[in-house]
Formats: C-alpha cells, sequence, structure tokens
C-alpha cells in the first residue's frame, strides 16, 4: 500500500496560529511527498476536534499521520489515542512541536513560518518509517517488598496484609521495629511505646502473608511497576532462629563483651546477643565481627551452651529472587553524630549525651533500668538539654528536623517526673512547635518549677566543656551576653539524617536523593509518597525528618496507593518502544550488558549473541547507541527514522 | 583462449601490501594466468591507459582496486576502469576506507609536502625545492586536497577488507571470478557479526570492564589467554568486523580495526569511541579526562584505516 500522510496543524488558540503564518504551512505540508491531506485544526487536544480529525484519517484511508502542535510530553497519548479510535495503529503518528520549539521561543513570524515547515519537513520524513507497533500484557504481580522494619515499614505492610497483599519485609538489623521500639514515652501523652508498638509487631511476625528476613539486604530491583523482581541477600543463619527461644545460655557462655549499641554504648554485651529485651523476633545473633569463632576459630562455647543445637557456625548466607509487584522504601534515619563538631564536648565531656541515649537511659530496659543517673550513678541536679544540635547549620544539615524539639521537652518533663529537684535547662536559638498539640505541650513545660529556657543568637553559639567534672554549657543569648549553666547531665536534641548507606541504596534501587540526602519524592506537593522511581514508594524518615504518627501515616498511604495501582489479575502494559538485537549482527561482545540501568541484556552463551528481556527494557537507547556492531536498535527510534527527521530538518528551504 | 573471464588489478595510493596478497596466491596465480585473462596489472604486465581505453565498456569481468585516492591521475584511471568493468571490487582498506593513507587528510597538501621534502630529519640540504604542478611537458600528478575512499569516486560493487587482506579470501574471491560467478552488488567478503564472535578470547571477556588505565603494548606484558580489554590494552574487535580469523588476536596483538565496520556502522572511529568510553571507569570528570588523554594518538588508533571514509574525514563534498 502506499502511504498516504495526512498533516493536522493546531492552531492551539492563539499559541500557534499568531506565531506563524498557518495557511502558508498548510499549503507547504500538503505539496511534501507522500502527504495526501493538510489540515489547519482549531485545538487539536480539544474533544470535538479530535473526533473530527479521527473522522478525517478514517475518510482519506490515511496511513501516517503528523501533529504539527505542542509538545509530545503533554499530548503524545492525546494522539495516540485519535489514531487508535481512527482505527489505526497508535504508532503512525510524529508530533511535532511547533508551540514550546517554535511558536513560544521565536518571535518573528517569518522566521517561525520557516523553522516550522523544516519541523513538519522533518516529521513527514520520519514518520514514513515508523511501523505498528503493539503493546504486550503481562499478568501484574500483586505482591509488595518492603525495605525497613521500622515503624513506617510495618504500618505499610499491615495495611497491605489486611487487604490480603503478600508482604516481605527485608530488615537489614536481628530485629525488628526499628528506632520507636527503643523509646519508653511516645509524645504527647507519655504512652508506653513497647505497649503501643509491640502488639503490632508481633501481629507481623505471625502474620501468614507477611514474610520478615531479617538480617537482610536487597541487592538489585530489577523491572518494571507490576513486573518487578527482587534479589535479596540474608546473612548466614549462625543462630537457627525455628530453634532458638532466646532463652540467653549462649550469652552467659560467650566470653566476648563489646559496647552495647542497642544502649548507645552505655552498656555492654556480648559477641552472641539479643538485641534489647523485648526485641523481636526473640532469638540471639552473633556479632561475627568480635566472635572468636569467625575471627580465630578457637571458641565454641556458644554452641557448646545451647540447649537446642540452635547454633551453626557453618551457615551459609541465601540470595533469594522475589516476585514483586511495588516496592515501600522505609529505610528510616540516623542520629546525626555531635563527636562531628567540637563545640558539644561529645565523647569528650562526661555527662554529654546524645537524646537517643537518653531514651535508653529512661527506658525500663535500658542500661539503668530506667534510672536517670550520670555515669557515676548519681542522679544529675543540673540537666541541660541543648537543641538543634547538626540541624538548621550550613556545616551539617540546613534543614530542621521538626520534632526534636518536642522531644527534648518530652525529655525534660521526663527528668522532672524522676527528679523533681533537678534544675533543667533549655539552650534553643528557635522553637520547632508544629501541630495541633504542642503549644500546649510547651506550654505544661514552662509551667514546670525549675525550668530554664535560654535562647540563643543562633543555634551553633554555644560550647560545653569539663570543669571539676561537670559539663560547663556556654551560651551566648540573643542580646550578647554569655549564659552559663554547670550541669551533670547534657542531653543533645540531635538532627535526624539520612542513614549513611542512603546513597548506595539509592544507587542499588535507582532513586533519587534531595539536596539534604534523603530519597526524592515523585512531586513533594502533589505527590510525596511516590518514589521517582514508578513503582516505589517512599514511607517513614527515607523521605524526611518526622514523627512516629507520620511515618505510620505515610506507610498507610503507600500501601493505599499500591493498592490502587496493582489489582491482582490485572494486567500490565509494557511499553513496546524497546531495543531489539539483531542476532546475525551481534558478536556477543557485551559492551551493552554493563551500560543497560535496567539489567534488560544477557548473554546466550551458546550462540554468543546478546538477549533482551522485554519486561525490563525500558526503551532508553543507551545499548543501541553504544553497541559497537550496530546490532542493537530501539523500536520507533530507528536509525533510519532518525536520520530522516535530521534530513528533513536540513532540507534547505524552497520558497 | 577467447571466453576466458578478463581480470584486471590497479594499484593507487597503498603500501603494496594488497598487490602482495595477490602474489601470495604463489603457485596458483599460474592456475590464475591460465584461467583467466589478467588483461591489466601495471605491477605485473606491461599495458598501458590507452591499451584500457581501446576496451569495449564493461569488457572487463572484474577489476580489483587497492590503494587510496590521493593524486588526480587516480580519479582518471579508476573512472575508466569503472567504464570498462562489470565489477569494481575494492581490494583492502585503503580502497575501502581510504585506509592510512586516509590519515593524511589532518593535514594540507602542503603541509605534507612540507614535511615530506623538508621537515624529515634525513633531508641533508633544506630547505629544498618543493615538487611543482601543471607545467609544460611531463607532468606530476597532483594531490587531491583529500585522500578519498574508492567509493567516493567510483560505484564499487563488492569489497574485500583488510591490510592487507588474508590471502584465503583473495584466492576465494578471483576462484570465484575465473568460474563466472561474479560477486553480487554490495558483497563484503567477510563476516556480518564484529570480530569477538570469532575470537578465541570472547569467553574471557568479564560483564563489566572497567578500566582505570589505558597501556600501550610496551609498557606491559599481557596475559595471552584473555580479552586484551579488561587488560588495559584497547582492542578495537568489538567494532570490527569479523572474517579475518583473528589473525592479530592469534599473533597476541589487539585488534586495529582494518576490517572496518559491520554494515549498520555509520562512523568506524565514533563507533569505537563509543565503545572504549563505556568502559572507563568512574564518573568524576577531572578523573576521567586523565584516563582519556593516557590515549595515545586517538585519531591515529581509533581512525587508523577509517578516517577517509568517515563523517568528518573528507571535509565538505565539493
Amino acid at each position: 500500500m502506499k502511504d498516504r500522510i495526512g498533516v493536522f496543524i493546531c492552531e492551539c488558540g492563539p499559541n500557534i496560529k499568531d506565531a506563524m503564518d498557518i495557511p502558508q504551512l498548510v499549503h507547504f505540508a500538503g505539496h511534501l511527498e507522500a502527504v495526501v491531506l493538510a489540515e489547519p485544526v482549531g485545538l487539536m487536544c480539544a474533544p470535538n476536534d479530535r473526533k473530527k480529525v479521527a473522522d478525517t484519517i478514517r475518510r482519506h484511508h490515511l496511513t501516517h499521520v503528523v501533529f504539527a502542535s505542542c509538545s509530545p510530553r503533554e499530548h503524545e497519548q492525546t494522539f495516540r489515542g485519535v489514531l487508535e479510535s481512527a482505527g489505526c495503529n497508535p504508532f503512525m503518528m510524529q508530533a511535532v512541536n511547533l508551540r514550546e520549539q517554535c511558536a513560544w521561543v521565536i518571535h518573528d513570524r517569518d522566521q517561525a513560518t520557516r523553522k516550522a515547515r523544516r519541523m513538519i519537513g522533518a516529521g513527514v520524513q520520519r514518520v514514513r518509517h515508523h511501523a505498528p507497533l503493539t503493546p504486550r500484557e503481562i499478568d501484574c504481580r500483586p505482591d509488595v517488598l518492603v525495605i525497613g522494619a521500622g515503624v513506617a515499614g510495618i504500618s505499610a505492610a499491615r495495611t497491605l496484609s489486611q487487604n490480603g497483599r503478600r508482604v516481605v519485609m527485608v530488615e537489614r538489623s536481628a530485629c525488628i521495629g526499628g528506632m520507636a521500639a527503643l523509646y519508653e514515652d511516645l509524645y504527647p501523652d507519655f504512652n508506653c511505646a513497647a505497649c503501643l508498638i509491640e502488639p503490632d509487631l508481633d501481629d507481623v511476625l505471625h502474620d501468614e502473608r507477611i514474610e520478615i528476613l531479617t538480617t537482610s539486604e536487597v541487592l538489585s530491583v530489577r523491572g518494571t511497576p507490576g513486573n518487578f523482581t527482587a534479589t535479596v541477600k540474608q546473612a548466614a543463619p549462625h543462630v537457627d532462629p525455628l530453634r532458638c527461644i532466646g532463652c540467653a545460655a549462649c550469652i552467659e557462655a560467650c566470653p566476648v563483651t563489646v559496647p552495647n549499641e542497642f544502649n548507645a554504648g552505655m552498656d555492654s554485651r556480648q559477641a552472641i546477643y539479643i538485641p534489647y529485651p523485648g526485641s523481636l523476633p526473640h532469638v540471639a545473633v552473633i556479632d561475627k565481627q568480635n566472635c572468636l569463632q569467625f575471627t580465630d576459630a578457637r571458641c565454641g562455647a556458644c554452641k557448646e551452651a545451647c540447649p537446642f543445637d540452635a547454633v551453626d557456625y557453618a551457615a551459609v548466607p541465601a540470595v533469594r529472587n522475589l516476585a514483586v509487584g511495588a516496592v515501600v522504601v522505609a529505610t528510616g534515619f540516623q542520629g546525626f553524630d555531635p563527636g562531628r563538631s567540637t563545640r558539644y564536648g561529645y565523647g569528650t565531656v562526661d555527662g554529654v549525651i546524645s537524646a537517643f541515649a537518653f531514651e535508653r537511659l529512661v527506658n525500663t530496659t535500658g542500661p539503668t533500668g530506667g534510672k536517670i543517673v550520670t555515669a557515676s550513678g548519681q542522679a544529675p541536679d543540673t540537666v541541660a538539654f541543648v537543641h538543634c544540635v547538626g540541624s538548621r547549620t550550613e556545616a551539617f544539615n540546613r534543614f530542621c528536623s521538626g520534632v526534636c524539639c518536642l522531644s527534648a521537652f518530652k525529655q525534660a518533663r521526663q527528668v522532672r517526673k524522676q527528679l523533681p529537684e533537678t534544675a533543667i535547662h533549655h539552650f534553643f536559638a528557635d522553637l520547632c512547635l508544629p501541630g495541633k498539640t504542642a503549644q500546649r505541650f510547651f506550654d505544661g513545660v514552662c509551667a514546670m518549677a525549675g525550668v530554664t529556657l535560654h535562647r540563643l543568637v543562633h543555634p551553633g553559639a554555644i560550647r560545653i566543656s569539663a570543669e571539676n567534672g561537670r559539663a560547663i554549657v556556654r551560651g551566648t543569648d540573643a542580646s550578647g551576653a554569655v549564659q552559663q549553666v554547670d550541669a551533670q547531665l547534657v542531653v543533645l536534641a540531635t538532627a535526624m539524617e539520612a542513614p549513611a548507606g542512603t546513597p548506595q541504596t539509592g544507587r542499588i534501587l535507582d532513586l533519587g536523593l534531595d539536596d539534604d540526602g534523603f530519597f526524592k519524592e515523585a512531586h513533594p506537593v502533589v505527590d510525596p509518597v511516590a518514589a521517582v522511581r514508578e513503582g516505589f514508594y517512599l514511607a517513614g524518615c527515607c523521605q524526611g525528618p518526622k514523627d512516629i504518627p507520620a511515618s505510620i501515616s505515610q506507610g498507610q498511604a503507600a500501601a493505599g496507593r499500591i493498592m490502587q495501582k496493582l489489582i491482582p489479575g490485572g494486567k500490565i502494559t509494557l511499553n513496546p518502544i524497546v531495543a531489539r538485537v539483531d542476532p546475525d549482527l551481534c558478536s556477543g561482545c557485551r559492551t551493552c550488558e554493563a551500560l543497560c540501568p535496567y539489567d534488560a541484556l544477557a548473554r546466550d552463551e551458546n550462540e554468543a549473541c546478546m538477549t533482551i528481556e522485554e519486561a525490563l527494557c525500558r526503551g532508553c537507547g543507551i545499548c543501541a547507541a553504544v553497541c559497537p556492531g550496530g546490532a542493537i536498535s530501539v523500536c520507533h527510534y530507528s536509525a533510519d527514522a532518525v536520520y530522516a527527521e535530521i534530513a528533513g530538518l536540513l532540507k534547505p528551504d524552497e520558497k | 583462449m577467447g571466453g576466458r573471464p578478463k581480470i584486471a588489478l590497479y594499484w593507487c595510493a597503498g603500501c603494496g601490501g594488497c598487490e602482495e596478497s595477490v602474489i601470495d596466491l604463489a603457485e596458483d596465480l599460474l592456475t590464475v594466468a591460465e584461467k583467466a585473462e589478467i588483461v591489466f596489472w601495471p605491477v605485473a604486465l606491461d599495458a598501458r591507459y590507452r591499451d584500457v581505453a581501446a576496451m569495449e565498456d564493461a569488457e572487463i569481468d572484474a577489476t580489483f582496486i587497492n590503494g587510496a585516492i590521493r593524486l588526480d591521475d587516480h580519479i582518471r584511471m579508476v573512472r575508466l576502469l569503472r567504464k570498462k568493468s562489470k565489477r569494481i571490487i575494492a581490494h583492502g582498506s585503503c580502497a575501502h576506507m581510504g585506509g592510512v593513507i586516509g590519515l593524511a587528510n589532518l593535514f594540507t597538501p602542503r603541509q605534507l609536502l612540507e614535511c615530506a621534502y623538508r621537515q624529515v630529519p634525513s633531508m641533508a640540504d633544506p630547505p629544498g625545492p618543493l615538487p611543482v604542478e601543471g607545467g609544460d611537458g611531463p607532468r606530476m600528478p597532483e594531490l587531491l586536497p583529500v585522500v578519498k575512499a574508492l567509493d567516493q569516486v567510483v560505484k564499487v560493487d563488492a569489497i574485500i577488507p583488510g591490510c592487507p587482506p588474508p590471502p584465503e579470501t583473495m584466492a576465494r574471491v578471483i576462484d570465484d571470478v575465473i568460474h563466472g560467478r561474479l560477486p553480487a552488488e554490495k558483497t563484503v567478503f567477510a563476516h556480518r557479526k564484529a570480530l569477538c564472535h570469532e575470537c578465541p578470547r570472547l569467553d574471557s571477556r568479564p560483564e563489566k570492564i572497567e578500566i582505570t588505565r589505558f597501556k600501550r603494548l610496551h609498557q606491559t606484558r599481557w596475559d595471552p589467554d584473555v580479552c586484551f580489554l579488561p587488560q588495559g590494552l584497547i582492542c578495537l574487535g568489538p567494532v570490527t568486523r569479523g572474517g579475518c580469523d583473528a589473525r592479530c588476536i592469534g599473533a597476541n596483538m589487539p585488534c586495529r580495526g582494518c576490517f572496518g565496520p559491520t554494515e549498520r556502522m555509520d562512523d568506524f572511529g565514533a563507533g569505537a569511541i563509543a565503545c572504549i568510553a563505556a568502559m572507563m571507569a568512574g564518573t568524576d570528570e577531572p578523573a576521567l579526562a586523565q584516563l582519556v588523554d593516557s590515549i595515545a594518538d586517538p585519531v591515529g588508533l581509533f581512525y587508523r584505516y577509517c578516517l577517509a571514509a568517515s563523517v568528518l574525514g573528507t571535509g565538505p563534498t565539493p
């Protein structure tokens, strides 16, 4: 069949019409080779004009169509729909961007018309090289991968499971519950954190639709929304979780003692340990870095001590592939390390601790059984809280973490409750008291006896030093005067940062980071739950500092978005614009393989030829561009089509 | 003797290696002379321009032309041969793509003459005279402004690639011709796939190559059983059309691309640069620039045989 090309030139209201000579363009296009029809259209995207154009396409038996209108980002899909409604293959068209690339950037009418002629000519030349493409459909995978088992991840997993979805949770540490499970009382009502969170953790542990992989990491997630394959590596289970009942016989036998990170180093643990009292799953883990069995292979004390034969030094790591349709990223935060600045005396001045350490100190399962005491075991006569440690400074984090002021005031009330006579001081430059309860809570703190507020001239106008075994806090206030407090305990309200491994996680998952190092949202205002990569959702502090209720809400929101997008039994339409390998030309040199961002290329070892997994290919064209043998091409962007378009653009203008 | 196929061979600007690939037929050459009539072969037979001009059009069955188009005389001769031949076969890299001769396109003819006649260290008494173009009586042929590949001057029917072409390929093509099997149009007497496919080291090539330093052969010892690329030695096998039986690789030397690109590649050098760039480790711009700088003579490496035939190689077409 001979090519019968139609060219529709959209006036786009006044946008294109006023910028160029439409009748001249119609005349020009109408005389190009193989063009059988050229028409102006008032507003191509309007329903009545779409219908009119579809009728024209059908009536004139057009085989190819050029839409000279706006950016294909705006309406390529619309115009493909017009072709479909006219009974044509939707890919037999070319959008020529007369509005953004011509009308809006060229103010001289004659010049704009001349450029438009070339652009239309290029589109007409190109479209003749288009071939019909048919999108393929595959089954949607309704299961979900949740990365991180803190409160955000758990709320997402539970919401999904309650709706019948299967969830796999991958958690890097040995226990679930994240940071919140280590707190004692929660803002604002002093609810017991363990009492609120543990039932949920227990639910998750016993939910047959939720599988939990602790001490595990995601190695890669390949594929497209609805059709991901996640590769997960689970560390060797040197303590068999099915045999271990958490009896602690092994712990008593272990000869190695190291600082306990779950109590901010305020006490110690063994090399085989249960993370903290009540941690779930309640099983022992071996810290291979410190275990003698793994350093010089001599010790076997825990294995001997275990009454259930649960210890297995020879266990090996396992790598699994998971078929999921969506991913929730809930990798949490880390507290700012105050040792990065010398002004706080952290690690050098006795009595200076982080807010996290205070949470453990005041915790009934913590190193002191919940007693607020100094390192020497005394109740402090004076406690100072320092706000904005590591936040709101060019040196570390520019952002305000938004929760540390309230956390510090909550801790002040915990001090007052336990130690009625102790003096409490707050050093801050500004207070962040958002939401419906914060002001009232703060007023309550101000009403307590023995609380002094010191307003600093800026967050960094403070220095802590040791004198006579006490911590001296000196801050410059707004009037320029130096305020000095002689404290026995100083609590630093540290910033909530993205965990140190976030850039690497971002690379593995192909997620963008924002300027502050958190995972970036698809849109900060209207799409704050979706990640940049389609099919990925963000929950909790990995997207930015937030409190527990906000993290839980975001986890639930992510679950909701997934349930709305991934319908069990549904189909996913694969983009038909994919790369193809010509097996007659491919030499199997593998140059493309290392470059594919989606891991879609593999080598068929028998044929020494590359193959493309179409469900993974997104048609980015990197392989086609680099293929040194010219063996790869991308459907819809063949070299012939691109050269034809260039030739059309460069063709001298006949007047 | 009347029905024997007629063959011609001509040598434009080249080193003579392609002629050697014919001589390498050795005693088989006698069979060729017996089965075919060699009507024109200046390196071996006494026949002149006027003898060819006197022939009927398309009288010669196949003409093998080696060497690049460097002189105005070459154009005159190959146009005449085109007229008198049923098939024109580009013989060797210079006729195919301009070859090493094509690297002269980096300079003007004047610069080339200055260099050859005045600046070379072996010149005893600079500044000597330069060849004079034109004038009365016998004249020197003129240097063209740029070197061209054969198909930039006349239509080429088939290509025997290689610098020089493998003697087996020569033997096969000549055998076809003397048995009346003229090559189909656009035949390239080589493989369609790149060299890697026939390379004995292909399986040693890792999935990902990350070159941190480009090495030259004299700077390193390399494993003769492992792909050159992960060893930091540039090999153009991925870009180069196969069919040479990986001769250089067999001699433990990396490929330099004399067979030219595969059929869908428009610019060998650009393809080679993209291919090697894809293997460079890291993302830090200054470090990458330094890594690039460690490639000695990039034009002479990536465009060694193909500059004249490349997108930028001949400058604007007149």
